[in-house]
């Protein structure tokens, strides 16, 4: 255990391990000693808990914590699965959120499309390392009339499959107008591009989506 | 007008989720679509849902109260109560308490001004949340939350044992009474007692001071030591 590498697997903050407590140590940096893997865990629990100085008041993070988190469990579900890398995705998404000092921001539309941008590039990245994601594990149900659920699973087979091979500013596109249901101009708004761009991403993927289709019926 | 077109028109997650973070404003367009749309409305309710399983931090109560079992019985010990709030329909149910509480200290005449510190330790089993009753073993898989009463103390730090002495895992603020330490420990599978030590203090204490007044169970107006021992059951073993 000593050259493990803690990570926060939970939405509940789990802490590292000292005296054969706390314990999800599931990933192990071989180059790293336990104390430095010590003490990167508790600078991000520092991160999650309050400001460098805790004893310094300051915003209340577990307010925007409570009150976005639900949204963004759901979208990485919808896109993960109930897997660990979604959770990890969360935890990674408001970590950033804290360091960025948005929290504080009142408008939740504006928090919430920045959670939604960073989110989604995370997914992405958790999308190409595992190539594949079970399809088993991503509901398709409770999903709002925005989301059209044939072209959700259709487009969700079409990620999966080529994460690697699509630019990820196309795939940020698609995850949020087909499977997230997503006007066009919200997604512009939240990936900050014209609509025009994400018309033209739009019409590429469903040109890749065509030809996949085309491939696996023939 | 396409489906994509005709779909752009309905309700998006995003949309959803604002609405929802914003605490779900009556009298909008939105919430009118929702009493109306079956699909919307599960939705909403899955993200209810998904707060709901998460550790809230119960809102204040009091209700039953053990003692540590390991902590010397003083005189003037009093039974505090604490209440475990209801975490109503999350199922987030049963709750095991280890309330620890003891008296102020008689011999250097410190009075508690609002009485006595207390620390309670949550355990989260099976899809179900109680309150730790002092002798129980945890168990591999068990999620355990603090919830502290500073009662006038200004700082909580969560310690534990190491090659090196305690150290210390946490320090915040306190927080309010009867909110739960915004982080759980999962329990492992390796043999042998957990330790924590939980120190609510007047000021920050450095890493010396803390390891003494761990080592010393210190209880007084400056600082208030209050250290868990939890057996644990490995199966197999």
């Amino acid at each position: 255990m000593d050259a493990a590498e803690p990570q926060i697997r939970t939405p509940e903050f789990f802490w590292p391990d000292r005296a054969r407590l706390a314990v999800f140590m599931v990933e192990r940096a071989e180059s790293a000693s336990a104390k430095e893997a010590r003490r990167r865990l508790e600078a991000r629990i520092t991160c999650l808990l309050g400001p460098t100085d805790p004893l310094t008041p300051a915003f209340d993070f577990s307010v925007a914590y409570t009150r976005y988190r639900p949204p963004i469990r759901a979208k990485c579900q919808r896109l993960l699965g109930a897997s660990h890398s979604a959770e990890d995705v969360v935890q990674e998404t408001f970590i950033r959120l804290w360091k960025s000092g948005l929290g504080e921001e009142a408008d939740p539309r504006t928090v919430m499309a920045w959670l939604y941008r960073t989110c989604t590039r995370l997914a992405i990245d958790v999308l190409r390392e595992r190539k594949r994601i079970d399809p088993r594990e991503v509901a398709d149900d409770d999903v709002p009339c925005g989301v059209d659920l044939a072209a959700s699973t259709a487009a969700r087979a079409v990620i999966n499959k080529l994460a690697t091979a699509v630019p990820e500013e196309e795939l940020a596109v698609a995850i949020l107008c087909r499977v997230d249901g997503l006007a066009q101009p919200e997604a512009a708004a939240v990936l900050d591009v014209s609509e025009r761009t994400v018309r033209r991403m739009l019409e590429r993927f469903d040109e890749r989506t065509e030809s996949l289709r085309k491939e696996l019926s023939s | 007008m396409t489906p994509m077109e005709q779909r752009e028109r309905d309700v998006s997650t995003f949309e959803l989720d604002v609405h929802w973070a914003s605490g779900r404003p009556r009298g909008t367009p939105l919430e009118a679509h929702v009493v109306e749309c079956e699909r919307c409305r599960a939705y909403l309710v899955g993200l209810d849902a998904i707060a709901a399983a998460a550790p809230a931090p119960p809102s204040a109560l009091p209700v039953h109260v053990n003692a540590e079992p390991r902590l010397a019985p003083r005189a003037s010990r009093s039974p505090r109560a604490w209440a475990l709030p209801v975490l109503g329909a999350m199922a987030l149910a049963a709750s095991v308490v280890l309330l620890v509480r003891t008296a102020s200290r008689p011999s250097n005449g410190y009075v508690a001004m609002k009485g006595t510190p207390s620390v309670e330790l949550l355990i989260h089993r099976d899809q179900a949340t109680g309150v730790w009753d002092g002798r129980s073993p945890v168990h591999p898989g068990d999620s355990l939350a603090l919830r502290v009463a500073c009662e006038g103390l200004h700082v909580v730090a969560v310690a534990s044992p190491g090659p090196a002495g305690w150290g210390r895992l946490s320090e915040t603020p306190c927080p309010t009474s009867g909110v739960a330490l915004p982080f759980t420990l999962l329990v492992d599978d390796q043999p042998g007692d957990e330790q924590l030590a939980v120190v609510l203090s007047q000021d920050r204490l450095d890493d010396a001071w803390l390891s003494t007044a761990i080592g010393r169970t210190e209880r007084d107006g400056e600082v208030w030591v209050v250290r868990l021992v939890l057996p644990k059951t490995v199966p197999g073993q």
